[in-house]
Protein backbone atom coordinates (compact mmCIF):
# COMPACT_ATOMS: atom_id res chain seq x y z
CA UNK A 1 0.00 0.00 0.00
CA UNK A 2 2.83 2.42 0.82
CA UNK A 3 4.42 1.85 -2.59
CA UNK A 4 1.03 2.15 -4.28
CA UNK A 5 0.27 5.36 -2.46
CA UNK A 6 3.67 6.80 -3.32
CA UNK A 7 3.22 5.83 -6.98
CA UNK A 8 -0.18 7.54 -7.10
CA UNK A 9 1.14 10.69 -5.45
CA UNK A 10 4.09 10.89 -7.83
CA UNK A 11 1.85 10.36 -10.86
CA UNK A 12 -0.48 13.18 -9.77
CA UNK A 13 2.43 15.54 -9.34
CA UNK A 14 3.77 14.51 -12.73
CA UNK A 15 0.39 15.16 -14.37
CA UNK A 16 0.18 18.59 -12.73
CA UNK A 17 3.65 19.43 -13.92
CA UNK A 18 2.88 18.27 -17.48
CA UNK A 19 0.70 21.31 -18.14
CA UNK A 20 3.17 23.66 -16.52
CA UNK A 21 5.29 24.49 -19.54
CA UNK A 22 5.56 28.24 -20.06
CA UNK A 23 5.35 29.50 -23.62
CA UNK A 24 7.95 32.06 -24.65
CA UNK A 25 6.55 35.59 -24.18
CA UNK A 26 6.11 37.73 -27.32
CA UNK A 27 8.97 40.14 -27.94
CA UNK A 28 8.73 43.82 -27.10
CA UNK A 29 8.97 44.64 -30.82
CA UNK A 30 6.08 42.39 -31.80
CA UNK A 31 3.92 43.84 -29.00
CA UNK A 32 4.68 47.40 -30.16
CA UNK A 33 3.98 46.49 -33.76
CA UNK A 34 0.68 44.86 -32.77
CA UNK A 35 -0.26 48.03 -30.80
CA UNK A 36 0.47 50.19 -33.86
CA UNK A 37 -1.75 47.86 -35.88
CA UNK A 38 -4.56 48.28 -33.33
CA UNK A 39 -4.24 52.08 -33.55
CA UNK A 40 -4.33 51.86 -37.34
CA UNK A 41 -7.49 49.78 -37.21
CA UNK A 42 -9.11 52.35 -34.91
CA UNK A 43 -8.15 55.13 -37.35
CA UNK A 44 -9.62 53.12 -40.24
CA UNK A 45 -12.89 52.76 -38.34
CA UNK A 46 -13.07 56.57 -38.06
CA UNK A 47 -12.29 56.91 -41.79
CA UNK A 48 -8.90 58.57 -41.18
CA UNK A 49 -6.91 56.74 -43.89
CA UNK A 50 -3.92 59.04 -43.67
CA UNK A 51 -3.40 58.35 -39.97
CA UNK A 52 -3.95 54.60 -40.50
CA UNK A 53 -1.21 54.59 -43.16
CA UNK A 54 1.14 56.34 -40.73
CA UNK A 55 0.51 53.69 -38.05
CA UNK A 56 0.98 50.82 -40.51
CA UNK A 57 4.22 52.37 -41.74
CA UNK A 58 5.47 52.56 -38.16
CA UNK A 59 4.54 48.91 -37.61
CA UNK A 60 6.32 48.02 -40.88
CA UNK A 61 9.50 49.74 -39.68
CA UNK A 62 9.36 47.94 -36.35
CA UNK A 63 9.05 44.58 -38.15
CA UNK A 64 11.83 45.57 -40.53
CA UNK A 65 14.12 46.32 -37.58
CA UNK A 66 13.78 42.71 -36.35
CA UNK A 67 13.54 41.16 -39.86
CA UNK A 68 10.07 39.75 -39.22
CA UNK A 69 9.09 39.02 -42.85
CA UNK A 70 5.54 37.95 -42.05
CA UNK A 71 4.97 41.12 -40.05
CA UNK A 72 6.40 43.23 -42.89
CA UNK A 73 4.16 41.46 -45.43
CA UNK A 74 1.05 41.93 -43.27
CA UNK A 75 1.68 45.66 -42.92
CA UNK A 76 2.44 46.09 -46.63
CA UNK A 77 -0.83 44.32 -47.39
CA UNK A 78 -2.74 46.50 -44.94
CA UNK A 79 -1.25 49.65 -46.46
CA UNK A 80 -2.26 48.36 -49.90
CA UNK A 81 -5.82 47.85 -48.66
CA UNK A 82 -5.93 51.38 -47.22
CA UNK A 83 -4.73 52.80 -50.57
CA UNK A 84 -7.28 50.66 -52.40
CA UNK A 85 -10.11 51.92 -50.21
CA UNK A 86 -8.93 55.50 -50.77
CA UNK A 87 -9.16 54.92 -54.55
CA UNK A 88 -5.40 54.76 -55.22
CA UNK A 89 -5.26 51.38 -56.99
CA UNK A 90 -1.80 51.97 -58.46
CA UNK A 91 -0.20 52.28 -55.03
CA UNK A 92 -2.17 49.26 -53.84
CA UNK A 93 -0.89 47.11 -56.73
CA UNK A 94 2.66 48.32 -56.18
CA UNK A 95 2.64 47.38 -52.49
CA UNK A 96 1.12 43.95 -53.09
CA UNK A 97 3.60 43.17 -55.87
CA UNK A 98 6.27 43.52 -53.20
CA UNK A 99 4.73 40.51 -51.42
CA UNK A 100 3.52 38.21 -54.20
CA UNK A 101 6.40 38.64 -56.63
CA UNK A 102 8.76 36.94 -54.14
CA UNK A 103 10.63 40.12 -53.47
CA UNK A 104 10.34 39.04 -49.84
CA UNK A 105 11.52 35.62 -48.66
CA UNK A 106 9.90 33.34 -46.12
CA UNK A 107 6.49 34.96 -46.14
CA UNK A 108 3.95 32.42 -44.91
CA UNK A 109 1.48 31.01 -47.48
CA UNK A 110 -1.47 32.36 -45.47
CA UNK A 111 -0.26 35.94 -45.91
CA UNK A 112 0.60 35.40 -49.59
CA UNK A 113 -2.91 34.00 -50.06
CA UNK A 114 -4.44 37.15 -48.52
CA UNK A 115 -2.28 39.35 -50.76
CA UNK A 116 -3.19 37.38 -53.88
CA UNK A 117 -6.88 37.57 -52.94
CA UNK A 118 -6.75 41.35 -52.64
CA UNK A 119 -4.92 41.60 -55.97
CA UNK A 120 -7.77 39.56 -57.50
CA UNK A 121 -10.31 41.96 -55.93
CA UNK A 122 -8.46 44.98 -57.37
CA UNK A 123 -8.45 43.42 -60.86
CA UNK A 124 -12.15 42.51 -60.57
CA UNK A 125 -13.05 46.09 -59.62
CA UNK A 126 -11.11 47.33 -62.65
CA UNK A 127 -12.97 44.89 -64.94
CA UNK A 128 -9.86 42.79 -65.69
CA UNK A 129 -11.53 39.40 -65.26
CA UNK A 130 -8.75 37.18 -66.63
CA UNK A 131 -6.23 38.67 -64.22
CA UNK A 132 -8.78 38.43 -61.42
CA UNK A 133 -9.29 34.69 -62.05
CA UNK A 134 -5.54 34.10 -62.22
CA UNK A 135 -4.92 35.78 -58.85
CA UNK A 136 -7.96 34.16 -57.23
CA UNK A 137 -6.63 30.72 -58.24
CA UNK A 138 -3.21 31.65 -56.88
CA UNK A 139 -4.84 32.69 -53.61
CA UNK A 140 -6.71 29.35 -53.42
CA UNK A 141 -3.56 27.30 -53.91
CA UNK A 142 -1.66 29.30 -51.24
CA UNK A 143 -4.65 28.94 -48.92
CA UNK A 144 -4.61 25.16 -49.42
CA UNK A 145 -0.88 25.12 -48.57
CA UNK A 146 -1.56 27.07 -45.39
CA UNK A 147 -4.66 25.01 -44.53
CA UNK A 148 -6.48 28.32 -44.00
CA UNK A 149 -10.21 28.68 -43.34
CA UNK A 150 -10.93 31.58 -45.73
CA UNK A 151 -11.20 29.71 -49.02
CA UNK A 152 -14.99 30.22 -49.00
CA UNK A 153 -14.41 33.93 -49.58
CA UNK A 154 -12.25 33.20 -52.63
CA UNK A 155 -15.01 31.02 -54.11
CA UNK A 156 -17.41 33.91 -53.59
CA UNK A 157 -15.14 36.16 -55.64
CA UNK A 158 -14.89 33.51 -58.36
CA UNK A 159 -18.70 33.30 -58.38
CA UNK A 160 -18.89 37.10 -58.90
CA UNK A 161 -16.44 36.77 -61.79
CA UNK A 162 -18.57 34.01 -63.35
CA UNK A 163 -21.72 36.13 -63.04
CA UNK A 164 -19.90 39.03 -64.73
CA UNK A 165 -18.95 36.60 -67.50
CA UNK A 166 -22.66 35.49 -67.80
CA UNK A 167 -21.84 31.90 -66.74
CA UNK A 168 -24.77 31.62 -64.29
CA UNK A 169 -24.72 27.84 -63.86
CA UNK A 170 -21.00 27.91 -63.14
CA UNK A 171 -21.47 30.83 -60.74
CA UNK A 172 -24.16 28.89 -58.85
CA UNK A 173 -21.92 25.84 -58.42
CA UNK A 174 -18.98 27.93 -57.21
CA UNK A 175 -21.17 30.02 -54.85
CA UNK A 176 -22.66 26.83 -53.34
CA UNK A 177 -19.17 25.53 -52.70
CA UNK A 178 -18.23 28.82 -51.09
CA UNK A 179 -21.40 28.77 -48.97
CA UNK A 180 -20.58 25.34 -47.49
CA UNK A 181 -17.02 26.41 -46.66
CA UNK A 182 -18.13 29.72 -45.10
CA UNK A 183 -20.82 28.00 -43.05
CA UNK A 184 -18.34 25.46 -41.71
CA UNK A 185 -15.77 28.12 -40.83
CA UNK A 186 -18.36 30.28 -39.05
CA UNK A 187 -17.79 33.34 -41.28
CA UNK A 188 -21.32 34.77 -41.21
CA UNK A 189 -20.61 37.76 -43.46
CA UNK A 190 -19.22 35.61 -46.25
CA UNK A 191 -22.00 33.06 -45.73
CA UNK A 192 -24.49 35.88 -46.42
CA UNK A 193 -22.42 36.91 -49.46
CA UNK A 194 -22.59 33.32 -50.76
CA UNK A 195 -26.38 33.25 -50.32
CA UNK A 196 -26.68 36.54 -52.19
CA UNK A 197 -24.53 35.22 -55.06
CA UNK A 198 -26.57 32.02 -55.25
CA UNK A 199 -29.71 34.16 -55.33
CA UNK A 200 -28.28 36.33 -58.13
CA UNK A 201 -27.29 33.27 -60.16
CA UNK A 202 -30.76 31.76 -59.69
CA UNK A 203 -32.45 35.00 -60.61
CA UNK A 204 -30.42 35.49 -63.78
CA UNK A 205 -31.01 31.83 -64.61
CA UNK A 206 -34.77 32.41 -64.46
CA UNK A 207 -35.69 30.87 -61.09
CA UNK A 208 -37.22 33.89 -59.34
CA UNK A 209 -38.97 32.02 -56.51
CA UNK A 210 -35.76 30.34 -55.34
CA UNK A 211 -33.84 33.61 -55.81
CA UNK A 212 -36.22 35.51 -53.49
CA UNK A 213 -35.97 32.77 -50.88
CA UNK A 214 -32.16 32.98 -50.94
CA UNK A 215 -32.18 36.80 -50.83
CA UNK A 216 -34.46 36.66 -47.77
CA UNK A 217 -32.09 34.20 -46.09
CA UNK A 218 -29.11 36.45 -46.79
CA UNK A 219 -31.14 39.42 -45.53
CA UNK A 220 -31.83 37.67 -42.19
CA UNK A 221 -28.12 37.07 -41.66
CA UNK A 222 -27.09 40.59 -42.68
CA UNK A 223 -29.75 42.11 -40.38
CA UNK A 224 -28.50 40.04 -37.45
CA UNK A 225 -24.93 41.23 -38.14
CA UNK A 226 -26.15 44.79 -38.72
CA UNK A 227 -24.50 45.75 -42.04
CA UNK A 228 -26.54 48.44 -43.82
CA UNK A 229 -24.70 48.18 -47.15
CA UNK A 230 -25.25 44.43 -47.37
CA UNK A 231 -28.90 44.74 -46.33
CA UNK A 232 -29.38 47.23 -49.15
CA UNK A 233 -27.64 44.86 -51.60
CA UNK A 234 -30.00 42.02 -50.58
CA UNK A 235 -33.07 44.24 -51.01
CA UNK A 236 -31.85 45.63 -54.33
CA UNK A 237 -31.12 42.10 -55.55
CA UNK A 238 -34.61 40.90 -54.64
CA UNK A 239 -36.12 43.98 -56.28
CA UNK A 240 -34.11 43.39 -59.44
CA UNK A 241 -35.16 39.73 -59.61
CA UNK A 242 -38.84 40.65 -59.34
CA UNK A 243 -38.62 43.53 -61.82
CA UNK A 244 -36.93 41.30 -64.41
CA UNK A 245 -39.70 38.71 -63.91
CA UNK A 246 -42.34 41.35 -64.70
CA UNK A 247 -43.52 41.76 -61.06
CA UNK A 248 -42.82 45.46 -60.99
CA UNK A 249 -44.94 46.44 -57.95
CA UNK A 250 -43.30 43.86 -55.71
CA UNK A 251 -39.89 44.78 -57.07
CA UNK A 252 -40.43 48.49 -56.40
CA UNK A 253 -41.38 47.73 -52.78
CA UNK A 254 -38.00 46.09 -52.26
CA UNK A 255 -36.26 49.06 -53.89
CA UNK A 256 -38.19 51.43 -51.58
CA UNK A 257 -36.98 49.44 -48.60
CA UNK A 258 -33.41 49.67 -49.89
CA UNK A 259 -33.79 53.45 -50.30
CA UNK A 260 -35.08 53.69 -46.73
CA UNK A 261 -32.05 51.75 -45.48
CA UNK A 262 -29.83 54.15 -47.45
CA UNK A 263 -31.49 57.16 -45.78
CA UNK A 264 -31.02 55.63 -42.35
CA UNK A 265 -27.37 54.90 -43.07
CA UNK A 266 -26.91 58.36 -44.71
CA UNK A 267 -25.50 56.73 -47.84
CA UNK A 268 -26.02 58.79 -51.00
CA UNK A 269 -24.74 55.88 -53.08
CA UNK A 270 -27.48 53.50 -51.89
CA UNK A 271 -30.19 56.16 -52.15
CA UNK A 272 -29.22 57.07 -55.71
CA UNK A 273 -28.95 53.47 -56.88
CA UNK A 274 -32.33 52.60 -55.34
CA UNK A 275 -33.96 55.68 -56.91
CA UNK A 276 -32.55 54.82 -60.35
CA UNK A 277 -33.71 51.24 -59.97
CA UNK A 278 -37.25 52.36 -59.09
CA UNK A 279 -37.35 54.56 -62.20
CA UNK A 280 -36.01 51.74 -64.38
CA UNK A 281 -38.66 49.41 -62.94
CA UNK A 282 -41.36 51.85 -64.01
CA UNK A 283 -41.73 54.00 -60.91
CA UNK A 284 -41.79 57.81 -60.35
CA UNK B 1 14.32 -17.19 4.59
CA UNK B 2 10.71 -16.00 4.47
CA UNK B 3 9.96 -13.35 7.10
CA UNK B 4 6.20 -13.83 6.95
CA UNK B 5 4.35 -17.12 6.91
CA UNK B 6 2.05 -17.68 3.96
CA UNK B 7 -0.67 -18.71 6.32
CA UNK B 8 -0.55 -15.36 8.19
CA UNK B 9 -4.25 -14.34 8.26
CA UNK B 10 -3.45 -10.66 7.59
CA UNK B 11 -1.97 -11.43 4.18
CA UNK B 12 -4.23 -14.21 2.99
CA UNK B 13 -5.73 -13.07 -0.34
CA UNK B 14 -4.01 -9.66 -0.03
CA UNK B 15 -3.88 -9.20 -3.83
CA UNK B 16 -7.61 -9.78 -4.12
CA UNK B 17 -8.35 -7.34 -1.30
CA UNK B 18 -6.17 -4.59 -2.79
CA UNK B 19 -7.59 -5.18 -6.25
CA UNK B 20 -11.13 -4.99 -4.91
CA UNK B 21 -10.35 -1.77 -3.03
CA UNK B 22 -8.86 -0.09 -6.10
CA UNK B 23 -11.72 -1.27 -8.27
CA UNK B 24 -14.29 0.14 -5.84
CA UNK B 25 -12.38 3.42 -5.58
CA UNK B 26 -12.17 3.86 -9.36
CA UNK B 27 -15.80 2.89 -9.80
CA UNK B 28 -16.75 5.42 -7.12
CA UNK B 29 -14.75 8.17 -8.82
CA UNK B 30 -16.33 7.40 -12.20
CA UNK B 31 -19.78 7.38 -10.64
CA UNK B 32 -19.17 10.77 -9.00
CA UNK B 33 -17.86 12.23 -12.28
CA UNK B 34 -20.88 10.93 -14.18
CA UNK B 35 -23.23 12.19 -11.47
CA UNK B 36 -21.64 15.64 -11.57
CA UNK B 37 -21.76 15.58 -15.33
CA UNK B 38 -25.46 14.80 -15.28
CA UNK B 39 -26.07 17.55 -12.68
CA UNK B 40 -24.11 20.05 -14.78
CA UNK B 41 -25.92 18.91 -17.94
CA UNK B 42 -22.68 17.90 -19.65
CA UNK B 43 -24.41 14.98 -21.40
CA UNK B 44 -27.48 16.99 -22.34
CA UNK B 45 -27.66 17.61 -26.11
CA UNK B 46 -27.12 21.28 -26.85
CA UNK B 47 -27.55 23.63 -29.78
CA UNK B 48 -25.50 26.74 -30.54
CA UNK B 49 -26.91 30.10 -31.58
CA UNK B 50 -25.21 33.48 -32.03
CA UNK B 51 -25.69 37.20 -31.84
CA UNK B 52 -23.44 40.15 -32.66
CA UNK B 53 -23.06 43.08 -30.25
CA UNK B 54 -21.28 46.43 -30.70
CA UNK B 55 -19.38 45.84 -27.43
CA UNK B 56 -18.88 43.08 -24.84
CA UNK B 57 -19.49 45.17 -21.68
CA UNK B 58 -21.68 43.28 -19.23
CA UNK B 59 -21.59 40.02 -21.25
CA UNK B 60 -19.59 37.29 -19.50
CA UNK B 61 -18.80 33.71 -20.44
CA UNK B 62 -20.92 31.37 -18.36
CA UNK B 63 -23.69 33.93 -17.83
CA UNK B 64 -27.19 32.48 -17.83
CA UNK B 65 -29.48 32.60 -20.84
CA UNK B 66 -33.14 32.83 -19.89
CA UNK B 67 -36.43 32.59 -21.72
CA UNK B 68 -39.57 33.73 -19.87
CA UNK B 69 -37.51 33.72 -16.65
CA UNK B 70 -36.41 30.09 -17.11
CA UNK B 71 -32.71 29.17 -17.52
CA UNK B 72 -32.31 27.49 -20.93
CA UNK B 73 -28.58 27.75 -21.52
CA UNK B 74 -25.46 29.81 -21.03
CA UNK B 75 -23.03 32.13 -22.79
CA UNK B 76 -20.38 29.84 -24.22
CA UNK B 77 -17.87 32.12 -25.89
CA UNK B 78 -17.14 35.73 -26.84
CA UNK B 79 -14.90 36.59 -29.77
CA UNK B 80 -13.83 39.83 -31.40
CA UNK B 81 -13.96 40.24 -35.18
CA UNK B 82 -11.84 42.48 -37.40
CA UNK B 83 -14.12 45.48 -37.10
CA UNK B 84 -14.18 45.25 -33.28
CA UNK B 85 -17.69 43.80 -33.03
CA UNK B 86 -18.25 40.99 -30.55
CA UNK B 87 -19.73 37.67 -31.71
CA UNK B 88 -21.36 35.85 -28.79
CA UNK B 89 -21.98 32.09 -28.90
CA UNK B 90 -24.83 30.75 -26.75
CA UNK B 91 -25.19 27.10 -25.75
CA UNK B 92 -28.91 26.19 -25.47
CA UNK B 93 -30.50 22.88 -24.35
CA UNK B 94 -31.98 21.37 -27.47
CA UNK B 95 -35.33 20.73 -25.80
CA UNK B 96 -35.86 24.50 -25.44
CA UNK B 97 -34.99 25.39 -29.06
CA UNK B 98 -38.63 24.98 -30.11
CA UNK B 99 -39.50 28.24 -28.30
CA UNK B 100 -36.79 30.24 -30.01
CA UNK B 101 -38.10 31.61 -33.33
CA UNK B 102 -36.51 33.49 -36.22
CA UNK B 103 -38.11 36.73 -34.90
CA UNK B 104 -36.91 36.23 -31.31
CA UNK B 105 -34.44 38.78 -29.94
CA UNK B 106 -31.56 38.53 -27.47
CA UNK B 107 -31.34 41.26 -24.84
CA UNK B 108 -28.74 41.97 -22.17
CA UNK B 109 -30.53 42.72 -18.87
CA UNK B 110 -29.48 43.00 -15.21
CA UNK B 111 -30.97 40.64 -12.64
CA UNK B 112 -32.57 43.03 -10.19
CA UNK B 113 -31.55 46.70 -10.09
CA UNK B 114 -27.77 46.16 -9.89
CA UNK B 115 -27.46 42.41 -10.43
CA UNK B 116 -25.23 40.41 -12.81
CA UNK B 117 -25.91 40.61 -16.54
CA UNK B 118 -27.90 37.81 -18.15
CA UNK B 119 -29.15 37.26 -21.68
CA UNK B 120 -32.94 37.31 -22.00
CA UNK B 121 -34.37 35.76 -25.19
CA UNK B 122 -37.88 36.79 -26.22
CA UNK B 123 -40.11 33.90 -27.37
CA UNK B 124 -41.03 35.45 -30.76
CA UNK B 125 -44.38 35.02 -32.55
CA UNK B 126 -45.99 31.52 -32.52
CA UNK B 127 -46.40 31.47 -36.32
CA UNK B 128 -42.72 32.18 -37.02
CA UNK B 129 -40.44 29.21 -37.86
CA UNK B 130 -38.03 27.84 -35.23
CA UNK B 131 -34.48 29.13 -35.26
CA UNK B 132 -32.08 26.45 -36.48
CA UNK B 133 -28.81 25.33 -34.91
CA UNK B 134 -26.02 27.91 -35.56
CA UNK B 135 -28.72 30.51 -36.25
CA UNK B 136 -28.48 34.24 -35.53
CA UNK B 137 -30.53 36.54 -33.32
CA UNK B 138 -30.65 40.34 -33.30
CA UNK B 139 -29.34 41.94 -30.09
CA UNK B 140 -30.46 44.84 -27.88
CA UNK B 141 -29.16 46.14 -24.56
CA UNK B 142 -31.10 47.26 -21.44
CA UNK B 143 -30.42 50.81 -20.27
CA UNK B 144 -29.40 49.87 -16.71
CA UNK B 145 -28.91 52.23 -13.76
CA UNK B 146 -26.14 54.20 -15.44
CA UNK B 147 -28.36 54.91 -18.46
CA UNK B 148 -31.31 55.97 -16.29
CA UNK B 149 -29.07 58.19 -14.15
CA UNK B 150 -27.67 59.79 -17.30
CA UNK B 151 -31.20 60.54 -18.56
CA UNK B 152 -32.24 62.02 -15.19
CA UNK B 153 -29.10 64.13 -15.11
CA UNK B 154 -29.90 65.57 -18.54
CA UNK B 155 -33.38 66.58 -17.31
CA UNK B 156 -32.48 67.85 -13.83
CA UNK B 157 -29.38 69.85 -14.70
CA UNK B 158 -31.06 72.34 -17.07
CA UNK B 159 -34.00 72.71 -14.64
CA UNK B 160 -31.64 73.51 -11.74
CA UNK B 161 -29.77 75.97 -13.92
CA UNK B 162 -33.01 77.74 -14.84
CA UNK B 163 -34.12 77.91 -11.19
CA UNK B 164 -30.76 79.38 -10.21
CA UNK B 165 -31.05 82.02 -12.91
CA UNK B 166 -34.58 82.92 -11.82
CA UNK B 167 -33.44 83.25 -8.21
CA UNK B 168 -30.47 85.37 -9.20
CA UNK B 169 -32.68 87.56 -11.30
CA UNK B 170 -35.37 87.92 -8.63
CA UNK B 171 -33.09 88.31 -5.62
CA UNK B 172 -30.02 90.08 -6.83
CA UNK B 173 -30.93 92.28 -9.75
CA UNK B 174 -31.93 95.63 -8.32
CA UNK B 175 -33.63 96.42 -11.60
CA UNK B 176 -35.47 93.07 -11.58
CA UNK B 177 -39.22 93.08 -12.33
CA UNK B 178 -40.40 92.06 -8.87
CA UNK B 179 -38.26 94.54 -6.99
CA UNK B 180 -39.19 97.36 -9.33
CA UNK B 181 -42.89 96.57 -8.91
CA UNK B 182 -42.61 96.45 -5.12
CA UNK B 183 -40.61 99.64 -5.12
CA UNK B 184 -43.28 101.33 -7.21
CA UNK B 185 -46.05 100.12 -4.95
CA UNK B 186 -44.13 101.41 -1.96
CA UNK B 187 -43.65 104.79 -3.64
CA UNK B 188 -47.32 104.90 -4.58
CA UNK B 189 -48.45 104.26 -1.06
CA UNK B 190 -46.06 106.90 0.20
CA UNK B 191 -47.39 109.37 -2.35
CA UNK B 192 -50.96 108.44 -1.49
CA UNK B 193 -50.31 109.31 2.16
CA UNK B 194 -48.91 112.69 1.19
CA UNK B 195 -51.81 113.28 -1.13
CA UNK B 196 -54.24 112.29 1.52
CA UNK B 197 -52.69 114.79 3.94
CA UNK B 198 -52.91 117.57 1.42
CA UNK B 199 -56.47 116.71 0.58
CA UNK B 200 -57.16 116.71 4.28
CA UNK B 201 -55.84 120.24 4.64
CA UNK B 202 -57.75 121.37 1.62
CA UNK B 203 -60.91 119.95 3.02
CA UNK B 204 -60.40 121.80 6.23
CA UNK B 205 -59.95 125.03 4.31
CA UNK B 206 -62.97 124.33 2.19
CA UNK B 207 -64.80 123.35 5.28
CA UNK B 208 -64.13 126.64 6.82
CA UNK B 209 -64.98 128.43 3.64
CA UNK B 210 -68.23 126.73 2.90
CA UNK B 211 -69.36 125.70 6.29
CA UNK B 212 -71.65 128.51 6.38
CA UNK B 213 -72.91 127.94 2.83
CA UNK B 214 -74.91 124.78 3.31
CA UNK B 215 -75.16 122.03 5.91
CA UNK B 216 -75.60 119.51 3.04
CA UNK B 217 -72.25 120.46 1.58
CA UNK B 218 -70.77 120.04 5.02
CA UNK B 219 -72.27 116.57 5.15
CA UNK B 220 -70.78 115.69 1.81
CA UNK B 221 -67.46 116.88 2.99
CA UNK B 222 -67.70 114.80 6.17
CA UNK B 223 -68.51 111.71 4.14
CA UNK B 224 -65.57 112.36 1.85
CA UNK B 225 -63.37 112.78 4.87
CA UNK B 226 -64.36 109.44 6.34
CA UNK B 227 -63.94 107.74 2.95
CA UNK B 228 -60.41 109.12 2.69
CA UNK B 229 -59.79 107.80 6.20
CA UNK B 230 -60.81 104.33 5.06
CA UNK B 231 -58.53 104.60 2.00
CA UNK B 232 -55.72 105.52 4.32
CA UNK B 233 -56.33 102.40 6.41
CA UNK B 234 -56.44 100.24 3.29
CA UNK B 235 -53.20 101.68 1.94
CA UNK B 236 -51.46 101.06 5.25
CA UNK B 237 -52.72 97.47 5.25
CA UNK B 238 -51.50 96.93 1.67
CA UNK B 239 -48.13 98.40 2.59
CA UNK B 240 -47.88 96.09 5.57
CA UNK B 241 -48.92 93.02 3.60
CA UNK B 242 -46.41 93.73 0.86
CA UNK B 243 -43.69 94.05 3.47
CA UNK B 244 -44.61 90.70 5.02
CA UNK B 245 -44.74 89.03 1.59
CA UNK B 246 -41.33 90.46 0.68
CA UNK B 247 -39.88 89.00 3.86
CA UNK B 248 -41.37 85.56 3.09
CA UNK B 249 -40.08 85.64 -0.51
CA UNK B 250 -36.64 86.62 0.70
CA UNK B 251 -36.70 83.76 3.22
CA UNK B 252 -37.63 81.27 0.47
CA UNK B 253 -34.92 82.62 -1.79
CA UNK B 254 -32.37 82.21 1.00
CA UNK B 255 -33.41 78.58 1.54
CA UNK B 256 -33.16 77.82 -2.18
CA UNK B 257 -29.75 79.44 -2.28
CA UNK B 258 -28.59 77.14 0.56
CA UNK B 259 -29.89 74.07 -1.32
CA UNK B 260 -27.96 75.06 -4.42
CA UNK B 261 -24.87 75.56 -2.29
CA UNK B 262 -25.27 71.98 -0.97
CA UNK B 263 -25.59 70.64 -4.51
CA UNK B 264 -22.46 72.56 -5.50
CA UNK B 265 -20.56 71.14 -2.49
CA UNK B 266 -21.72 67.62 -3.39
CA UNK B 267 -20.51 67.87 -6.97
CA UNK B 268 -17.13 69.25 -5.80
CA UNK B 269 -16.50 65.90 -4.07
CA UNK B 270 -17.03 63.99 -7.35
CA UNK B 271 -13.55 64.70 -8.85
CA UNK B 272 -11.79 63.34 -5.72
CA UNK B 273 -14.03 60.24 -5.78
CA UNK B 274 -13.15 59.78 -9.44
CA UNK B 275 -9.44 60.16 -8.63
CA UNK B 276 -9.69 57.47 -5.95
CA UNK B 277 -11.57 55.22 -8.35
CA UNK B 278 -8.85 55.80 -10.94
CA UNK B 279 -6.13 54.78 -8.42
CA UNK B 280 -8.07 51.64 -7.49
CA UNK B 281 -8.53 50.79 -11.17
CA UNK B 282 -4.79 51.24 -11.79
CA UNK B 283 -3.96 48.96 -8.86
CA UNK B 284 -6.43 46.36 -10.11
CA UNK B 285 -4.86 46.53 -13.57
CA UNK B 286 -1.42 45.85 -12.09
CA UNK B 287 -2.73 42.84 -10.18
CA UNK B 288 -4.55 41.51 -13.26
CA UNK B 289 -1.41 41.99 -15.41
CA UNK B 290 0.59 39.94 -12.87
CA UNK B 291 -2.05 37.20 -12.71
CA UNK B 292 -2.10 37.04 -16.52
CA UNK B 293 1.52 35.91 -16.48
CA UNK B 294 0.84 32.92 -14.17
CA UNK B 295 0.22 29.49 -15.67
CA UNK B 296 -2.42 28.13 -16.50
CA UNK B 297 -4.04 31.54 -16.94
CA UNK B 298 -1.29 32.79 -19.27
CA UNK B 299 -1.85 29.92 -21.69
CA UNK B 300 -5.50 30.95 -22.11
CA UNK B 301 -4.82 34.61 -22.84
CA UNK B 302 -4.41 35.51 -26.50
CA UNK B 303 -1.08 37.16 -27.23
CA UNK B 304 -1.22 40.47 -29.19
CA UNK B 305 -0.87 39.55 -32.85
CA UNK B 306 -0.67 41.39 -36.14
CA UNK B 307 -3.37 40.43 -38.61
CA UNK B 308 -4.22 41.47 -42.17
CA UNK B 309 -7.32 43.67 -42.58
CA UNK B 310 -10.38 41.65 -43.50
CA UNK B 311 -11.22 42.02 -47.19
CA UNK B 312 -14.76 41.08 -48.08
CA UNK B 313 -15.56 39.29 -51.32
CA UNK B 314 -17.95 42.21 -51.98
CA UNK B 315 -15.20 44.83 -51.36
Amino acid sequence: MNRLGTALAVSFVFLAACGGGKLPAPSEASIRAAEEGKSALAAMKKGDHKRALAYYEEALNINRSVENTDGMAINLLNMAIVHGRSGDRLSAHRLIDGIVNTAMMDVSPAVVSEAAFYKAVLHFDSGQMDEAVKWADSSLSQCARADCKTSGRIYNLLARISIAGKDFAGALAVAERGWKLNKDSGDFEEEANSLRLMAEARSLGGNVHEAIRLYEEALLLDKAIGLSRKIALDLMGAGGALCRAGRAEEGKRYYERARSVGKGAVSEEIINKASEAIKACGGP
Amino acid sequence: MALLKESDPRFVGIERKVGLFIFLAVAGIIAVVVFIGVQQEVFTPKAEIFFVAPGGQGINEGASVKLSGFVIGSVKKLSLDDVARVTVKLSINKKYMKWIKTDSTAKLVSEGLIGAGIIEISPGSPSAPELKDKGFLPFTRDKGIAGMAEELKDVIKPALFDIKNIIAFAANDPEGGIKVTLRNVSRLTGDLSTTRYKVDELIKDIDKAVLGISPRVANVLDTTNSAMGKVDVMVKKIDNDVGVSMKKVQGSLDKLDKSLENVRAGTEKVPSVLQNTDAVAQGTKEIVDSIKKIWPISSNIEKPKEKPLKVDSYE
